[in-house]
């Protein structure tokens, strides 16, 4: 109810024409109801008086009923278009508006895909309902009242009897939503697996062949496609078995009339203009029953499609502007994390009282597996996510945080807090005050946002580029930026030469319908863009790549240029940029375990020179590998 | 989900005709031909009653109403009943039988088509992208399944209604038949006329649509980058004209939506307006009775649902003559590669493998192995260097005979491989590919993969001697955990590491090794590189080598360019030779690292 309500306020705020259109359905509707009263008419009072000229006459007047039906139905259906495209247009703009207004976490708990859905196939379905639903529904209902008050007219006894048709044609509509509609979600989302099966085979073909599981997987396809054939089988069945019971009632109603109108008629109280009238009228009559049958079943789906669409409205946006925003101007770089605890949405800490103090112009190197918490360390200093605002404690060796309401839950247990302190079996824990984020000594949630945002830069390893003509790639963070900067720019990120090595240089359009990149080339413009932007600190995700030993030289090169005169936090397996970094953090599990120089760390023996040792031992299997001259390279593309 | 896409989903080929294409879908059909026949039967049915209803009418107002029996207006009404139960089990027994009909034949399209793509080799997997096959499995197959479960053969029903109509009436009243059919071609004129232009309209709004949707895509994706820089105002204004572009196309579609159906049913009201005209100064004559009049009107109502469903016949023909098409494409295409009638299995391995003057490529005349020959010992590990593009990976591919050579012959203790089944091949040599693929289910499932029997026990110790069973514990349900579509609640590097353990379970004796050109954090790359070294034990390995490390512990290092060993040997030996090794070595593999030696990259 709520999803089709709130859609109907959007559909409300185009109240002309949406009165319009409703009204222009009932009054098109009443014409076309009155259309059976000429036959009646002609029958009972021109026919026996042979009066040739009114036969056109009320032909004539039959064809103005069914043109005026006509007109009102084709505006009906013109204002319902616009209103529901009205709507639409609005419903994107402010999804997409507040899909901008997202933090990361939404869009790390929701895939792309899903998103993508939401705001396309289900709004589109909501379109169907807002041009449809009410229409229908409108329609419906004004066929049946006015079909029965125009029989009431011609004979209120046959009237009476074919009320009947009421309570079946809403045991048919309820019958139709309950028996049909579920079997067909059901083929609908045996349908997915079946895909996702296929999909995953014919990807994975290499797999399955050189395994030799061929047999195995034709198994597992054809049950999966069985499971599909017989649920869809089995809805289309019921849909067989249903779709003509509708019109067989009204037939058997018509049967009905047949004997009830002889009857009648043999006791003059019915005239064959009457009986004629009557039979055209419960022709009509199916309409309603079909058109709400129907209605139903768009106003499911266009609820299920409103509550995945809504959810993006409703998802409240965690990070916002301060109320007086401090402007950042002149950043120095300095960062500090000052007892930083970090959960999603208040789940477990994924990061633990982490304490980072970075001076302007130093580099860090993060170390750590998967799920250590590098990523989500070097994301609290754009504020992609805020550090947790609750107190912790520790208890047992573990962090529990201490909800606004001063309450922890440990296990299955609700402790209370009081005066800074919570008590455990006798015990007082001391309540940890909240940590923070800090950039040149101000914590980060009094910048503005979008300023704190343009003073850091960010180049992942697998960068995203938008389809766009490379010059409005690297100008993306400063659009105004003049060639020559942009040039200069790709210059140091070593990738101006295979730029202008392009048929249309700094203009080709890159993407999908474009120039093709390889990871390496994407990454180096990435990091041109980053030059351009020119921020004070930088964080660079180069945990993985792909690329051959050539380009990886080349983008080492283009990060160096990159890095230069910046803090930076660099997330890399890259041996000799570790070691060269000013400050190295080994993580794990959500806490820095281990961080201090490489000599430093080396000297204290821990896991960082286990680590270093074992794979050290690796490449020293290769014999003698002495000191050359420094390494070749160049700038080719 | 771009516009190419939104292209390509309506293009046709016509690699088959029209005809071809009907006929071959009508074929699946007709393979249950009881059913085909209880189906005609059916609809003939149907037909019959659904023309004989206006004449119990036309019999009810001219005979019995003025007979004054109620015995023969209860006869009436009760045959009428009759008739409507009739009309109703019939629509019901061959919609039913028809959605058998089409679903069987679906299911053994989507089935046949993949099996043939289960034989079909490497080569035609590198033409078409995984994308597109898929979608032939997928949309292209369910495409066919509306005209085949119903549309085709009720759309025939509607022809033969609209035809028995026509020549029924005839019978009745000559004058009222033809006012009755004048409608008919006015009808069919105007629906194609709005057929046409709704076309038109439509692919202009799809136009705007895909370019919303695209934009979409994109800014979800690129979320992150737009936030980091900030741009989120220019981007909305960016999305507000495409939007407002899409909303224009589609309110100009509107207009023509709009028309079409009431100006359909307003032609068919002209029948019956028609009808009044004539038949009224006829029934004043008495040249006409009243029920021939209300047969009339009732017939010339009937016009009208068939003929819209004709005209949509089109459109729905259309989708499933594009489907059809590349469906049929796919099936006809031949495997090039397929077993010898005398192939036998693959016997248990020692090996020893030959490559002998093998010739291949993958374009005709343009040869990327030419008379290629290497010789592996039992047990030996030989690391394969080389540009990219030397032909590396094109040595494992064709061991594993995924594309056929030119000429020469590969053998394996002794055996042709030509001469052996495939299955039997594939499933003697381990492949372990440079991006892993896993399948959905749990990490136990996918470690099983190749020996589907291997008790708990046997994948917890393949597990420990890779050496990946910490970073298999970390994960949240340990076995159990979930690795999601192609594995993708792992990280990569612990997709390969399961990937390593999936190959030392199957325990094959020629183990192929990609080796994966990325290195993760420092963590997992250290994992993986006592992995792969347990891996490679006892077995005769073929690494294509990226790692200095993996080189260097070879037995031998085969060093190959265009197409050619062009220097076997250890890494000692090669570099003392200073050709290609110590080149490729200088450029590519020495550690790179203002102190000397150690660098995880090669």
């Amino acid at each position: 109810m709520g999803y089709v309500s709130r859609l109907t306020a959007y559909a409300l705020k185009h109240r002309g024409h949406f009165i319009g259109f409703l009204a222009a359905a009932v009054v098109g509707t009443l014409f076309n109801v009155l259309t059976p009263l000429v036959l009646v008419e002609i029958i009972d009072s021109v026919i026996p008086t042979a009066q040739y000229d009114l036969i056109i006459t009320y032909s004539l007047l039959y064809l103005a009923l069914i043109t005026l039906y006509m007109i009102f139905d084709m505006a009906g259906r013109y204002l319902a278009a616009l209103m529901a495209q009205h709507v639409i247009f609005d419903l994107r703009n402010d999804l997409y508006d507040s899909l901008m207004e997202k933090d990361l976490a939404f869009y790390d708990e929701n895939e792309t895909g899903q998103l993508l859905a939401r705001v396309t196939t289900d709004v589109t379905t909501m379109r169907e309902f807002l041009f449809w639903g009410y229409r229908v529904i409108f329609i419906g209902v004004a066929t049946m009242v006015g079909t029965y008050v125009i029989m009431w007219t011609l004979s209120p006894v046959l009237t009476t009897y074919m009320l009947i048709l009421i309570p079946l044609t809403a045991g048919f509509v309820y019958v139709f939503a309950t028996r049909i509609r579920p079997v067909f979600y059901e083929a609908r989302s045996q349908y997915g697996v079946l895909s996702s099966v296929l999909a995953e085979n014919i990807v994975g073909m290499k797999v399955v062949q050189s395994f030799a599981a061929a047999d195995r997987e034709y198994d597992r396809v054809e049950r999966e496609n069985r499971g599909f054939y017989e649920l869809r089988l089995e809805a289309l069945r019921r849909l067989s078995f249903y779709r003509p019971l509708l019109p067989a009632v009204f037939g058997i109603a018509t049967g009905a009339l047949i004997y009830i109108g002889g009857f009648t008629y043999f006791l003059g109280d019915l005239s064959f203009g009457v009986f004629v009238g009557f039979l055209a009228l419960v022709g009509m009559l199916i309409l309603p029953a079909r058109f709400l049958s129907w209605g139903v079943g768009m106003y499911q789906r266009a609820s299920a499609a409103g509550e995945r669409t809504f959810y993006i409205l409703d998802h409240r946006d965690e990070i916002m502007n301060p109320e007086d925003p401090i402007d950042l101007a002149d950043v120095k770089g300095q960062v500090d994390f000052t007892d930083a605890y970090f959960s999603y949405r208040g789940g477990d800490f994924i990061l633990r009282d982490v304490d980072l103090h970075v001076k302007p112009g130093q580099v860090v190197a993060l170390l750590g597996g998967t799920g250590s918490g590098k990523t989500s360390l070097i994301n609290l200093i754009p504020r992609f996510y805020d550090v947790d605002d609750r107190g912790t404690i520790t208890y047992e060796g573990r962090s529990y945080g201490v909800s606004k309401s001063g309450t922890v839950k440990i296990g299955d247990t609700l402790h209370r807090a009081s005066d800074g302190v919570v008590e455990i079996d006798g015990v007082k824990y001391e309540i940890q005050k909240p940590g923070s984020v800090s950039v040149d000594g101000i914590d980060v949630r009094q910048y503005r946002i979008e300023r704190l945002r343009r003073s850091i830069g960010m180049v992942h390893q697998d960068p995203f580029l938008f389809s766009a003509s490379v010059r409005e790639n690297i100008a993306f963070g400063r659009p105004q930026a003049s060639i020559e900067e942009v040039e200069e720019a790709a210059k140091a990120a070593l990738i101006h030469d295979f730029i202008v090595s392009l048929e249309e240089g700094y203009d080709s359009v890159i993407g999908e319908r474009g120039v093709k990149l390889s990871g390496g080339q994407k990454q180096r413009i990435a990091i041109a863009r980053a030059l351009v932007a020119n921020p004070r600190i930088l964080i660079l995700d180069d945990s993985t790549s792909s690329v051959d030993a050539k380009t990886e030289m080349m983008i080492q090169r283009a990060l160096e240029n990159l890095m230069r005169n910046r803090t930076t936090f660099i997330i890399t397996h890259r041996l000799s940029t570790i070691r060269n970094a000013d400050l190295i953090v080994m993580m794990e599990r959500g806490q820095i375990v281990e961080k201090g120089s490489h000599e430093q760390l080396l000297e204290s023996g821990g896991l960082y020179s286990e680590i270093h040792s074992t794979l050290t031992e690796m490449e020293l299997a290769a014999p003698s590998v002495e000191a050359h001259s420094e390494s070749p390279g160049g700038s080719r593309g | 989900m771009s516009g190419q896409m939104v292209a390509d989903e309506e293009e046709r080929t016509y690699a088959y005709s029209d005809s071809t294409l009907m006929k071959r879908m009508v074929a699946y059909l007709l393979a249950y031909r009881i059913l085909f026949l209880a189906v005609s039967l059916l609809v003939v049915v149907g037909i019959v009653v659904s023309i004989w209803m206006p004449f119990v009418l036309q019999h009810a107002i001219d005979v019995d109403f003025p007979s004054g029996s109620l015995e023969a207006v209860l006869f009436t009404a009760s045959f009428y009943v009759f008739l409507q139960v009739v009309a109703w089990l019939s629509a019901y027994g061959n919609e039913y039988l028809m959605a058998l009909m089409g679903q069987k034949a679906i299911y053994r399209i989507r089935q046949e088509l993949y099996q043939h793509l289960q034989t079909m080799d490497q080569a035609f997997y590198d033409k078409s992208s995984s994308g597109r096959i898929i979608s032939r499995l997928i949309n292209d197959v369910d495409r066919m399944s509306e005209l085949l479960s119903g549309g085709l053969i009720s759309t025939f029903a509607q022809i033969f209604i609209v035809f028995g109509i026509g020549a029924v009436i005839f019978t009745v009243d000559v004058q009222l038949a033809f006012v009755t059919l004048g409608v008919v071609p006015i009808l069919l004129v105007s629906t194609i006329y709005f057929r046409k232009e709704l076309r038109e309209a439509y692919r202009r709004t799809r136009k705007t649509i895909s370019s919303v949707t695209s934009n979409l895509a994109e800014s979800i994706s690129g979320a992150r980058v737009t936030k980091s820089f900030a741009r989120e105002r220019r981007s909305i204004a960016v999305f507000t004209e495409l939007n407002r572009a899409d909303y224009q196309s589609n309110v100009d579609a509107g207009k023509a939506m709009a028309a079409f159906f009431p100006v359909i049913r307003f032609i068919s009201g002209l029948g019956v307006v028609l009808i009044l005209l004539f038949g009224g100064s006829r029934l004043i004559d008495g040249t006409v009775t009243l029920g021939t009049v209300v047969l009339f009107i009732q017939f010339s109502d009937r016009f009208f649902r068939p003929i819209l469903m004709i005209a949509n016949f089109y459109t729905s023909v259309q989708g499933a003559f594009a489907g059809g098409e590349r469906v049929f494409t796919v099936l006809d295409s031949r495997p090039t590669i397929i077993d010898r009638p005398s192939a036998a299995d693959m016997p248990t391995l020692q090996g020893h493998i030959q490559f002998k003057d093998v010739t291949f490529g993958y374009l005709e005349e343009t040869p990327v192995l030419e008379k290629f020959n290497l010789e592996i010992q039992p047990g030996e590990t030989i690391a394969l260097v080389g540009d990219t593009g030397a032909g590396k990976t094109t040595v494992v591919s064709i061991l594993n005979r995924f594309y056929e050579i030119w000429d020469g012959a590969i053998k394996i203790d002794g055996i042709d491989i030509r001469d052996v089944t495939q299955e039997s091949l594939r499933s003697r040599i381990g492949l372990v590919l440079q991006d892993p693929f896993l399948f959905m289910g749990t990490v136990a499932d996918n470690i099983r993969y190749g020996r589907p029997d291997a008790t708990d026990d046997e994948i917890v110790q393949a597990t420990e001697t890779i050496g990946a069973r910490r970073l298999i514990e970390n994960l949240e349900d340990d076995f159990e955990t979930e690795v999601g579509e192609r594995g993708s609640r792992l990280s990569e590097g612990e997709r390969q590491l399961v990937s390593f353990a999936r190959a030392l379970l199957a325990n094959p004796k020629v183990l192929v090794l990609d080796e994966a050109t990325s290195s993760i954090d420092v963590y997992t790359e250290y994992a993986i590189q006592r992995g792969m070294k347990r891996l490679l034990e006892g077995r005769t390995s073929i690494v294509i080598a990226h790692r200095l490390s993996t080189i260097v512990n070879a037995d031998r290092i085969v060093v190959i360019e265009n197409g050619k060993i062009v220097e076997t040997g250890t890494h000692t030996e090669l570099m003392a030779k200073k050709g290609k090794y110590f080149s490729l070595y200088e450029l590519q593999l020495r550690p790179r690292a203002m102190q000397p030696s150690i660098e995880t990259e090669m």
